[in-house]
């Protein structure tokens, strides 16, 4: 099963980022595997990304992302700000990252752009 | 004939570049990250501009690194807004 189009494989298989295509539940979504999280941040050194995807995607853009194992800051000892809800998806329970951004340019934006907003809000997790 | 012209690993312009997959002629050997965002059409404070190399980092772009197009693989930008509001 592939529903990516071919500029979101092509960038995320010339970035060497492993992903995985999931439908559960009648949603689709990509797993981006064992991602390296920002150095000495959290209490584990790389995650999954789940993003999901709305059923107008690549028109209509992905909203948050959700990570797996679940991740704390170092300092404090806590769960980032509006990190610290359950999303239950593909037999595994994600941590929600709720992150908002409703730009999105329907034939440019892609998984490139959603990932540089996925790090940028681990880069600056509070 | 290509009118962009290749000495040894140096080309020479014009130079056919794509940012945010749309190509682009680019007459001189530098382009700028803020000329990327302008070639974009983008909001050059909301959005960040990056060069698409081979490996895996994007090279992102502030708005006065120069770009020197003369080099090979130097030819693929996009932007985007990276920023998120949290809740």
């Amino acid at each position: 099963m592939s529903f990516l189009l071919e500029p979101d494989r092509e960038y995320l298989t010339s970035k060497g980022i492993t992903f995985e295509e999931l439908e559960w539940d009648g949603k689709k979504a990509v797993v981006l595997k064992e991602r390296p999280l920002p150095a000495n941040r959290f209490d584990a050194k790389a995650a999954d990304v789940l993003i999901l995807l709305p059923s107008g995607y690549p028109d209509v853009g992905p909203d948050m992302f959700y990570l797996l194992p679940w991740v704390k800051l170092l300092q404090p000892n806590r769960f980032p700000n509006a990190a610290d809800q359950p999303l239950d998806f593909g037999g595994q329970r994600w941590q929600r990252w709720s992150r908002h951004n409703t730009e999105w340019r329907s034939g440019i934006d892609g998984m490139r752009t959603m990932i540089k907003r996925v790090e940028h809000a681990l880069e600056n997790a509070a | 004939m290509s009118e962009e012209h290749k000495t040894g690993d140096s080309k020479k312009g014009p130079f056919h570049i794509v940012v945010d997959h749309k190509p682009h002629k680019w007459d001189e050997p530098f382009i700028t990250g803020l000329q990327i965002k302008k070639l974009a059409g983008v909001d050059s404070a909301a959005y960040d501009a990056w060069q698409d190399v081979p490996g895996p980092e994007d090279v992102l772009l502030a708005d006065d690194t120069k770009v020197d197009l003369r080099k090979p693989e130097t030819e693929r930008f996009f932007t985007g807004k990276k920023t998120t509001t949290e809740g």
